[in-house]
């Protein structure tokens, strides 16, 4: 296991590196000048040389990227092209709201997704399976900001039972934190939710017919027994995987939920930085989502192990 | 269970592929948001309306000593004002930082409760005494001096003196710096401060846009930008105190209980303890928090919801000085419009009225003028005379060698003003009448800078700012409209020679028949064609009292309290 571990973390090194440099390349590729941005579209062409070189993007892009990536060895993320502030800093203030907001959507994600995949998979082709089927088609189908303002209008603007938007720390004041949370998590869980709903079907509905399902029932095993303690359990690898991506996906990609919800997350930290061209706040962003996306593949790689006796790490398969 | 897709064995590789698949498509989505306003047009704008004349001028309204030199646009007897409180702010676009120089999109509506200027300019564009108490322009128009009030404190508790003031201008004028408003400061060859409260500037010819730069000029504790972290203190002597700022998601400023102004009873100002500035990416977001209570005040909503809002006695709505206009660029170097013909027939094709009707929803007004009524440079009959005549602008195209029309491109960026777009449209079908072909390139904000600014671009939806105040810092200032480096390049002598003779005077008595001369000669080049104005409001609950703003869009809180 340790032997694994030193393995899985070394590879991380050629990884991070290889994603730098892509992030650096496709990022100085696209269209649009990060001085001309901070400057303005009335700056003189002098002001504009002025800024570049305090930017450093008066060098050739190698030099560049050698300078930037000394420095993130150096876990010094730089400095916000547009607010000047350090994106350490910047990085630092928006985890906590983004690592809140993803959590409480994985949450309700697993607990909808697999309670509706494990139902429409236990009643296969009667009515409850063809309920979770039309949920996840609409969910599936249905705009995040869409849904979202439409939660506001409803929960926030004409019951007034929830706040529209803006996060509220949890210990500032727990009593309305979770009031603001609510929302943003159940809109980007919703999505979420159907997918992992079809995968804990389809997966259900494989492992169920496999011959230890029939082996444990002929052993008189009590049908909730064989569903939980068997089945469900076998049946969640696939599920974990998607679950992990998607928790990734949600670090980074909840940009519509939180412009909706006024939420200071990481999503909308890169997307402004995209829109500014503010490189070293989107390279410094992208290059930690790699490096936290490697560590949660090795972490659902890790917790197979628990799900799935049979599998040993860095070893062979137990018979 | 052979027959279900979902069936088979799900792989990381699977998931991975389905994920990037719905995943992308939530990207998608997300890039496609409207976003913020972005970097419309930054401020600053230039009308000196009554220049006062080159000698012995002093301030228009006495010192005032510490009172509150205008009222705010709502008051209510001092009696019954409610001190304290929080006033819940939303505004679209990602502020980035609360440098006064810079004056972005995001954060330059609240420089004006952080910092003070040395005047300001009444709604009438006269100047006002505000940190300069009185000013003398010299009798050969070549400096300005003028006299600091004496015991206005920095919010470091330091008192503000003239090596502030000029440590302020210095700031503009280094180029690193990007100062927006550099065109103004820079006009300024030097700086004196003959004692702790006297500024004195000069300049190599007479500068009648010498109060436009001491409007804008916001004045900046010196210790406080040495500091490397000044981002993180920025430090005036305005009545709020800056306390509290998150990159492009809040900021939080508090009350100044040093403040130098007094009401008009002479009571303390500000009336709030604090303001919290809310940054939003969604137009439709900030104006359903403000119908839900979470925001009590709001800049810039859609036009939609300011009419529909209106309409609400449960909000009030402030419209700001008209500053900007919408234009059309045409470039000239190279393309169909280097042709004056082909330019002219584009200016007498556009329906400005249908423009104005449709995207502005009738709110401002349409006019083919680069000034705004208020400006001294505005001429009525001279303001509608451009009305779409199709056969005219035929006949200019076949004069011009284009009978049988032409094709073009309209660059345009809804993430830089959502109503570039819907002008582009009409714009488009516009061209169409004279058999100009146009294909409409959509691009993001960034894009967009780099391509009207460096030739990438025959013609483009566009918006300026700087239209109220001198004329002078238009064309000097808006490179919609400078000289040869301009978006269209345009700048022959003879624009030349108009837009430096019209400038050259502090009396606008005998600068206004110029300007008419500028204008008429600008109406006849075509090379930027105004459009509209562009409105722009606030929007609040009606609980909240004394909202105002300057002439710049500026908000002034610092009178404001909140009725509830």
């Amino acid at each position: 296991m340790g032997a694994y571990l030193i393995k899985r973390l070394l590879q991380l090194i050629p990884v991070l590196i290889l994603a730098s440099i892509l992030i650096f390349v496709i990022l100085h590729s696209i269209p649009g000048d990060p001085a001309l941005v901070y400057a303005g579209p009335d700056a003189t062409p002098e002001t504009l040389a002025a800024v570049r070189a305090d930017m450093g993007l008066d060098q050739p892009w190698p030099v560049q990227y050698l300078v930037w990536a000394e420095h993130i060895v150096r876990l010094d993320f730089g400095q916000s092209y547009t607010s000047k502030y350090p994106v350490g800093e910047l990085i630092s203030q928006r985890v906590p709201a983004t690592l809140e907001l993803a959590l409480s959507a994985v949450l309700l994600e697993i607990v909808i997704g697999i309670s509706f995949g494990l139902m429409a998979a236990l009643y296969q082709r009667r009515w409850p399976d063809f309920v979770v089927s039309a949920y996840c088609a609409i969910v599936m189908s249905v705009p995040n900001f869409w849904l979202g303002i439409l939660l506001i209008i409803f929960f926030a603007l004409q019951l007034g039972w929830l706040p529209p938007g803006n996060r509220v720390e949890f210990l500032s004041n727990p009593g309305v934190a979770w009031k603001s949370l609510i929302m943003p998590a159940f809109t980007l869980a919703l999505f979420a939710s159907a997918t992992v709903a079809r995968f804990t079907r389809a997966s259900m509905l494989e492992v169920l017919g496999e011959d230890y399902i029939r082996t444990a029932r002929a052993k008189g095993l009590r049908e909730r027994v064989v569903i939980t303690s068997h089945a469900l359990r076998n049946a969640l690898i696939p599920v974990i995987t998607i679950v992990g991506i998607q928790f990734g996906y949600m670090l980074g990609g909840a940009v519509v939920v939180e412009s909706v919800f006024t939420w200071p997350g990481m999503g909308r930290l890169i997307m402004q930085g995209i829109s500014s061209r503010d490189y070293t706040v989107v390279q410094g962003s992208l290059i930690l989502f790699v490096a936290v996306f490697v560590l949660l593949n090795l972490i659902i790689d890790i917790s197979y192990a628990f799900f799935d006796p049979r599998i040993r790490l860095g070893g062979k398969k137990a018979s | 269970m052979a027959d279900n897709p979902l069936s088979k064995r799900v792989t990381r590789r699977s998931a991975l592929q389905f994920l990037a698949l719905t995943g992308g498509a939530g990207l998608l989505a997300a890039c496609s948001q409207p976003a913020a306003p972005a970097a419309t047009q930054a401020p600053a704008a230039p009308k000196a309306t009554e220049a006062p004349k080159p000698a012995a001028t002093t301030a228009p309204a006495a010192p005032a000593a510490t009172q509150a030199p205008k009222p705010a646009a709502t008051t209510a007897p001092a009696a019954t004002i409610k001190k304290g409180g929080t006033l819940k702010v939303g505004q679209l676009g990602e502020d980035n930082m609360f440098e006064p120089t810079i004056q972005n999109p995001g954060m330059f509506p609240f420089l004006m409760n952080i910092y003070d200027t040395p005047i300001l300019y009444s709604k009438k564009m006269e100047p006002q005494p505000w940190l300069a108490e009185k000013w003398q322009i010299a009798q050969d128009g070549l400096s300005v001096t003028f006299n600091l009030r004496k015991g206005v404190k920095f919010h470091n508790g330091r008192e503000m003196t003239a090596d502030d003031v000029n440590f302020s201008l210095s700031r503009p004028q280094d180029p690193k710096v990007a100062a927006l408003y550099a065109f103004m400061a820079n006009k300024v060859v030097k700086a004196e401060a003959p004692d702790a409260y006297t500024v004195k500037w000069s300049f190599k010819a007479p500068y009648p846009g010498v109060y436009d730069l001491m409007s804008k000029l916001h004045i900046v504790n010196k210790e406080s930008i040495d500091q490397k972290d000044f981002v993180k203190k920025s430090v005036g002597t305005g009545p709020f105190i800056f306390s509290e700022f998150v990159p492009g998601d809040h900021a939080t400023l508090k009350k100044n209980p040093n403040y130098w102004r007094k009401d008009a009873a002479g009571g303390a100002l500000p009336y709030l303890d604090e303001i919290r500035i809310n940054n939003m990416a969604d137009v439709t977001s900030m104006v359903t928090q403000l119908e839900a209570g979470a925001l009590d005040f709001i800049l810039r909503p859609a036009l939609t919801d300011v009419v529909r809002l209106q309409k609400d006695t449960k909000y009030g709505t402030f419209q700001g000085q008209t500053r900007t206009l919408f234009d059309i660029l045409l470039f000239t170097k190279k393309g169909p419009f280097t042709n004056k013909l082909v330019r002219q027939a584009v200016n007498n094709i556009i329906n400005r009225e249908q423009y104005w009707k449709t995207v502005m929803l009738s709110q401002g007004q349409w006019q083919c003028l680069p000034w705004p009524a208020q400006s001294q440079a505005y001429f009525a009959d001279l303001a509608k005379s451009i009305v779409p005549n199709v056969d005219k602008a035929k006949a200019l195209m076949a004069q011009a060698g284009f009978p049988n029309g032409l094709d073009t491109t309209i660059l345009t960026s809804r993430q830089r003003q959502s109503e570039y777009s819907d002008i582009a449209v009409l714009y488009q079908q516009d061209l169409a009448k004279i058999g100009i072909r146009a294909k409409i390139d959509e691009v993001d904000q960034a894009s967009y800078n780099q391509r009207h600014l460096n030739e990438g671009f025959e013609t483009a939806v566009h918006a300026y700012a700087r239209a109220n105040y001198d004329p002078d810092t238009l064309i000097g200032g808006a490179l919609a409209w400078t000289p040869n480096v301009g978006m269209t390049r345009f700048g022959d002598q003879k624009y030349i020679d108009l837009y430096t003779d019209a400038g050259s005077s502090y009396d606008m008595a005998a600068r206004k028949p110029k300007y008419r001369t500028l204008a008429e000669y600008i109406l006849d080049e075509s090379f930027c064609l105004p459009l509209m104005y562009n409105p722009e409001f606030f929007v609040f609950q009606n609980y909240v009292v004394g909202a105002d703003a300057d002439v710049d869009y500026n908000t002034d809180l610092s009178q404001t309290w909140l009725n509830k």
